[in-house]
């Protein structure tokens, strides 16, 4: 009864994606072929086996939303390849939960399939290279990029993925006394937060002081949107790879007060990647 | 079991709180500077009739799944097509463990047919202002409920809102 993280990959993109007369639609496709080569990445040391156990890819992302909204990008056409490529190859995107969204999808995903393997990608970039995105008072400097989750439900999972929303908007503080109520029920268990600047992530200071945590990385990466506690899940593996399986509690919080916490397994043979693309995309 | 699916047309045809003042709620993203209000203007802009601000919309679309959620369909799963910004917090509706929102539910739904299970589609095409695509459209369907009149207490949320039927 468990959710084991195989692999967890992050591909860091710039702040600025493109170099001038950029397209959208080419921007687009550069971004998703990005998604699409970290994926046969993934699932490269998979037998073919495990490979075709794989039920579902989302693409989730909190800020790219504008490009589909208006109809400049169609989700459709960008990956009308994939149907007839790999079947690990994602052909859902959702972003309405926003940072909470790869939570939502595994619950999605928990109630829907006795299938064990699942992927999903975070996928946060400044596709039309707003400043609002670049950085805001909500979260301070935002970090972009590519984030890859290889994960296996053994057994009935569902009660490790908890989603929900605030009730009230203050919702940084009301996620850390949620979060605060399930350590104390695990006090072993380290968690994992969303990257904050230092004047917000006081709340975490305060209100976890008695949890074990993995740092912040907000002065290293920026705000990484959904993709932050896997970020420093693969951080901290890659500094210290596991020696046995431990669980670590992984905590997103949206903007709009959408939350996700799932506990995770992570063992001795899970796989952890970094990498930072250097220059513009296109 | 054999699939079925029974489908369901509307347009929006006027706004869906007639009698209600609404604030007027006109959404831009914060723009700072010379590249920000060139890009925002080169988006494709919607000739469509905006006829609900980003509330209303959210109040219908969750008052839409709210009468699914509690009809005798017995739904397993409602699928539902989102677009964000939402310019707020969703209402509860929407977040339930039966609701699952993407940007495009094509897939996602191909799948589910193979599985036999009671499920809506919500697929609405409804502009809540004008850098969105859409014709004010929404389109329903159920896949795999017996019932002829599965879609009555839909059609009838719908009507009440300004929703005619095609």
């Amino acid at each position: 009864m468990s959710l084991e993280l195989r692999t967890a990959v992050f591909h860091s993109l710039p702040q600025q994606l493109f170099a001038e007369n950029y397209s959208l639609e080419g921007l687009s496709q550069a971004v998703l072929k990005k998604v699409e080569d970290q994926t046969l990445d993934v699932i490269e040391d998979l037998e073919i086996v495990d490979q075709e156990r794989i039920a579902r890819h989302f693409v989730c992302s909190t800020m790219i939303e504008m490009p589909f909204t208006s109809g400049a990008i169609d989700w459709q056409s960008l990956t009308k390849e994939f149907a007839s490529s790999h079947s690990a190859l994602p052909r859902s995107f959702v972003n309405a939960y926003e940072c909470a969204s790869w939570g939502y999808s595994l619950r999605y995903y928990l109630n829907q399939s006795d299938n064990p393997l699942m992927l999903v990608t975070i996928v946060d970039a400044n596709l039309l290279g707003l400043e609002f995105w670049q950085h805001n008072e909500n979260w301070g400097d935002s970090g972009f990029g590519v984030c890859t989750l290889l994960l296996e439900a053994v057994g009935d999972s569902k009660d490790d993925v908890i989603t929900g929303c605030a009730t009230t908007y203050n919702s940084t503080a009301e996620f850390a006394t949620i979060v605060r109520r399930w350590s104390a029920k695990e006090p072993d268990c380290p968690l994992s937060l969303p990257f904050f600047p230092e004047h917000i992530r006081t709340v975490f200071d305060r209100m976890l002081a008695n949890s074990k945590r993995l740092p912040d990385k907000h002065d290293d990466y920026g705000h990484c949107f959904g993709s932050d506690p896997w970020l420093a899940i693969i951080d901290e593996g890659m500094k210290q790879p596991a020696e046995r399986n431990h669980s670590v509690l992984a905590c997103s919080i949206a903007l709009n007060g959408y939350y996700c916490l799932a506990k995770i397994n992570i063992s001795p043979n899970t796989r952890f990647h970094f990498s930072r693309h250097e220059g513009n995309l296109i | 079991m054999t699939s079925s699916i029974q489908h369901y047309i509307g347009d929006l045809e006027r706004t869906p709180f007639p009698n209600r003042p609404t604030l007027a709620q006109a959404r831009m993203m914060p723009l700072f500077n010379e590249h920000d209000f060139t890009v925002m203007a080169d988006l494709p802009a919607n000739e469509t009739r905006v006829l609900l601000s980003f509330s209303d919309y959210f109040e219908m679309l969750a008052g839409l799944v709210d009468v699914a959620l509690n009809s005798n369909l017995d739904l397993e799963q409602i699928l539902v097509s989102v677009s964000m910004p939402s310019g707020g917090r969703l209402p509860k509706p929407l977040l339930n463990d039966r609701v699952f929102m993407l940007q495009d539910i094509t897939d996602e739904e191909a799948r589910l047919v193979k599985s036999d299970k009671r499920f809506l589609v919500i697929d609405d095409h409804i502009c809540r202002f004008r850098l969105q695509t859409g014709d004010n459209s929404i389109h329903l369907r159920m896949h795999n409920i017996k019932d002829p009149d599965a879609f009555r207490p839909l059609k009838e949320y719908l009507s009440s809102v300004g929703v005619k039927s095609r």
